[in-house]
């Protein structure tokens, strides 16, 4: 069951909140219960068998909780057994196809494996590290598997989402329907109206990466730099949407990261949970910048690294995190050579870098993308060679026809490049040229959904127009949601959930 | 305030809903339910291309007809059911719902909504060996939920309609002609018609004759046929008391010299020879006469015809190009199948005793053709090499 599906939207959310909020009317712990109850049918829901190996884990990581206050042996095992049952299942088809096994084994990944696994982890060094209060089980399990971030995260923390499970606040509060409602369907939009359209242009260009030319490559990378942007953060924003109309605050995992004016600030707004998953638990126990410059660019590039191996048994990730290690050491140098006046800040390819510092810093992300997306090496390879024109520039057959008499055809060029293909007989030039124009514009533009609850507080407090709180708004996403209801037939996974 | 912002927001959900159900019920870019018809607005149907699996089930369901016609994009240009008024000397309420990559599957799911009240007595049924493979293309949208009621509903309440309402509007008003760049399909009988482009004939099957050798004969693979749903459509057919005229198509000679080039000659023989025997061991479970295969393929008077140069603006009499052969050879194939018209050696009705001996004359043929035409020959072995 997806959250992009007519039986989550009209039939398990409404039941959930509703029961949630009936049965909080008279005992608030209930209400918790429930909650859980409604998060493992979910899990169940989405993946049968695979909720032993949830079920298997909590436990597992509850009772060894109790032990673990500074008891250092402990928590290396505890440790190391998430990480075994993680890389079973991540890894051992990649170490078998690596050495060539040509037996049968073929294991598949259970789904959120990695964002549960993640958020245990967390909560035990923690555990270690400082004593916390007594949790209960059920608490425990609610906190674990909240269905709105159990699937695909966000990787939530302990700290801050503990405290709302063990008192939950079960008064139904309209004001954060409203904003819960806003930013679900905002989310919604951005996977079913962005998101799936512009995926065809990707799997179309991915797929057949041997025959792509310079326009399709682009077009093909672009459409997946903005596709599992607005999939991956539509999602999240779903997450947190569902999370506010049971008063509940998830955290944010995006924050316009495509406005980044560099790669360090790319990672403070992209997947910002697991980027601070890994700076707290990875890049600092290693001893983060603390041990001198080259240990920390060591520990950067590792740390990279390895969060691109989390993201599952290819290669390719791997490269695509050595990249980000790479892209974050040169950041991090300039940087420092910048801010130690070791280069004159006059001079003309450093005034160039900061005014382009945007432009550089989507490039390079844009570049990353395609390790990142492609199935091989190979496929990325081409694609590559595709983007820097190695392949020829071909210009589309209806486009080709026009383009020497175009002041002749000028008024017919919106027509041919309505009609204009990719690549011969296949996707439409003018719509791929309109998503991606769109999504640019957005997500240089737009508003980000974070700031939702900060427009409607404007919109209660009257600073904002009265036309606007009653009608403008309502409106416009009432419009939105009714163009993403009406693109909910087909079955659409959303892109982190192989991850 | 915020009772009204719900308000509204649910207000404009279900409005926008509304608005958008009602345009696409009006416009009806795939032709579904033509109620409305408006020049300029909505008269042109230019999306049934891209869900033809979708128009033909609903095709099949509306319209309660008594003869189809089944087969791939071949008998969908080339049959043009009106022909059957004439042969039959009655109206007759014939429909092709032969569509481009047409499955087994996909023309037994069509078979059964076509006789959905009983009225069907006759299928047509164009047998291609491409699309008989394991492995051969399956084109997306073809399955069962074509032909579930709520079908029509996600038809109305669609995103994906509504955005080919707002391109059909534009386009009607355009003027933008059909058959020329688009394909066109009459919308109460189902036939295709083929696109005036502007390439020459020697162009078009040098381009068809490509895309078959790489995607089609190459790329998925035919070296194993998978015949379970021609045998479950000719169960059907007798124990539903409709008869069944099957036929081989014929694409030109080329495309089978293609065939022969790319590796597949001696499965296609095979393949033909299975269709047979299948055919007669159903017939003699059903204790009932087989039904008639006819092999238009292969090497006739009409699959030779001369292909006009490279440059030459000629158009040829019987085919479009290498895989599709006119609606006038479409013609010739029912008047020999229903009227026992004899067109020399264009069609041979086939059976277990004399399939063997008609291959042989096939091959012959092959070798023939290859002698006479060594330059084409020589062309067609290098686009399978390509």
């Amino acid at each position: 069951m997806l959250f992009n599906s007519y039986k989550f939207i009209f039939i398990f959310f409404p039941c959930v909140a509703f029961i949630y909020y009936l049965i909080g009317k008279f005992n608030s712990y209930y209400s918790s219960i429930w909650l859980s109850i409604a998060s493992l049918f979910f899990y169940y829901i989405f993946s049968n068998n695979d909720i032993y190996i949830l079920i298997f884990s909590i436990l597992l990581n509850y009772s060894i909780r109790q032990y673990i206050y500074s008891n250092r042996g402990l928590l290396i095992i505890a440790v190391i057994i998430n990480l075994g049952l993680l890389s079973y299942f991540k890894y051992l088809n990649l170490i078998l196809n690596t050495f060539n096994y040509s037996g049968t084994i073929n294991v598949v990944l259970p789904i959120g494996i990695s964002f549960f696994t993640f958020t245990q982890i967390a909560f035990l060094v923690d555990s270690y590290y400082t004593k916390i209060e007594k949790i209960g089980v059920l608490d425990y399990i609610l906190f674990v598997t909240y269905f709105p971030h159990l699937i695909a995260g966000p990787i939530i923390h302990h700290g801050s989402m503990m405290p709302q499970f063990k008192k939950p606040d079960v008064s139904f509060k309209i004001v954060n329907f409203n904003i819960g409602i806003t930013i679900f369907i905002i989310g919604l939009s951005k996977k079913l109206l962005i998101a799936d359209p512009l995926s065809k242009y990707a799997d179309f260009i991915f797929l057949n990466s041997d025959s792509v030319n310079v326009i399709s490559a682009w077009v093909g990378v672009l459409a997946y730099t903005f596709q599992i942007y607005f999939d991956f953060s539509g999602y999240c924003d779903m997450a947190i949407g569902i999370s506010k109309i049971l008063n509940i605050n998830l955290p944010i995992n995006f924050d316009s990261p495509y406005k980044a004016k560099n790669i360090i600030d790319f990672w403070r707004r992209w997947h910002i949970t697991l980027s601070s998953f890994l700076r707290d638990y990875l890049y600092i126990p290693m001893g983060g910048g603390k041990k001198g410059k080259s240990r920390k660019y060591f520990n950067l590039i590792i740390t990279m690294l390895l969060g691109g191996i989390w993201h599952g048994s290819n290669w390719n990730f791997l490269l695509w995190g050595g990249l980000h290690g790479l892209y974050l050491y040169v950041n991090h140098s300039y940087t420092y050579l910048i801010s130690n006046n070791s280069i004159e800040k006059k001079y003309f390819y450093v005034i160039l870098i900061s005014k382009f510092s945007w432009l550089i810093t989507f490039i390079s992300v844009v570049f990353s993308w395609v390790l990142f997306r492609a199935a091989t090496v190979d496929d990325a390879l081409n694609v590559y060679s595709g983007m820097l024109g190695l392949k020829g520039v071909v210009i589309p057959e209806s486009l080709n026809k026009i383009l020497p008499n175009f002041l002749e055809n000028y008024f017919n060029f919106g027509q041919i490049f309505l009609e204009s293909k990719l690549l011969p007989n296949t996707l439409s030039l003018f719509e791929a040229t309109f998503l991606i124009g769109l999504s640019i514009y957005i997500v240089l533009c737009g508003k980000n959904s974070n700031m939702v609850p900060n427009i409607y507080n404007d919109l209660i407090n009257k600073t904002i127009k009265k036309s606007r709180t009653e009608i403008i708004y309502p409106l416009t996403i009432g419009i939105v949601f009714s163009l993403s209801l009406l693109s909910l037939s087909k079955n659409s996974p959303f892109l982190y959930f192989q991850f | 305030m915020n009772n009204k912002y719900l308000n509204n927001l649910l207000i404009s959900t279900l409005l926008s809903t509304l608005l958008i159900v009602i345009i696409n019920f009006i416009i009806d870019p795939i032709g579904i339910f033509n109620k409305i018809n408006i020049t300029n607005l909505n008269d042109d149907k230019y999306y049934i291309r891209e869900h033809e699996g979708f128009f033909k089930a609903q095709l099949a369901i509306n319209t309660r007809p008594s003869t189809i016609i089944l087969g791939t994009s071949r008998a969908e240009f080339g049959i043009n059911p009106v022909i059957f008024n004439k042969i039959f000397d009655h109206n007759v309420n014939a429909i092709n719902l032969a569509t481009s990559y047409q499955s087994y599957e996909e023309s037994f799911l069509l078979a059964i909504a076509a006789n959905r009240n009983g009225s069907l007595k006759e299928i047509l049924f164009g047998l291609d060996y491409f699309v008989s493979g394991n492995q051969s293309f399956k084109p997306p949208g073809r399955g069962v939920e074509n032909y579930a009621p709520e079908a029509k509903i996600a038809y109305l309440a669609s995103l994906s309609t509504f955005n080919n309402s707002i391109k059909t509007i534009y386009k009607s008003s355009k003027n933008v002609p059909r058959c020329t760049e688009y394909d066109s399909f009459n919308i109460s009988n189902g036939h295709r018609c083929f696109p005036t482009v502007k390439k020459s004939t020697a162009e078009l099957f040098f381009e068809n004759e490509q895309a078959y050798a790489y995607y089609i004969y190459k790329k998925n693979s035919l070296s194993s046929f998978d015949l379970e749903y021609y045998k479950r459509l000719l169960e059907y057919g007798y124990a539903n008391h409709i008869n069944i005229e099957l036929f081989i198509s014929p694409a030109h000679a080329r495309q089978w010299v293609l065939l022969y080039h790319c590796g597949l000659w001696d499965d296609w023989q095979n393949w033909k020879k299975e269709l047979v025997s299948i055919n007669e061991s159903v017939a003699y479970s059903y204790n009932a006469k087989p039904f008639n295969i006819w092999d238009f393929s292969g090497f006739n008077n009409i699959t030779t015809e001369t292909v006009p140069a490279q440059g030459s603006n000629e158009l040829m009499k019987w085919y479009y190009e290498s895989s599709h052969y006119k609606y006038i050879t479409g013609d010739l194939i029912i008047d020999t199948i229903y009227n026992n018209t004899n067109y020399l050696d264009f069609g041979l009705k086939i059976n277990n005793k004399n399939i063997i001996s008609h291959l042989y004359f096939v091959n012959k043929g092959l070798l023939n053709w290859r002698e006479i035409n060594k330059v084409n020959d020589i062309e067609l072995a290098r686009i399978c090499k390509k």
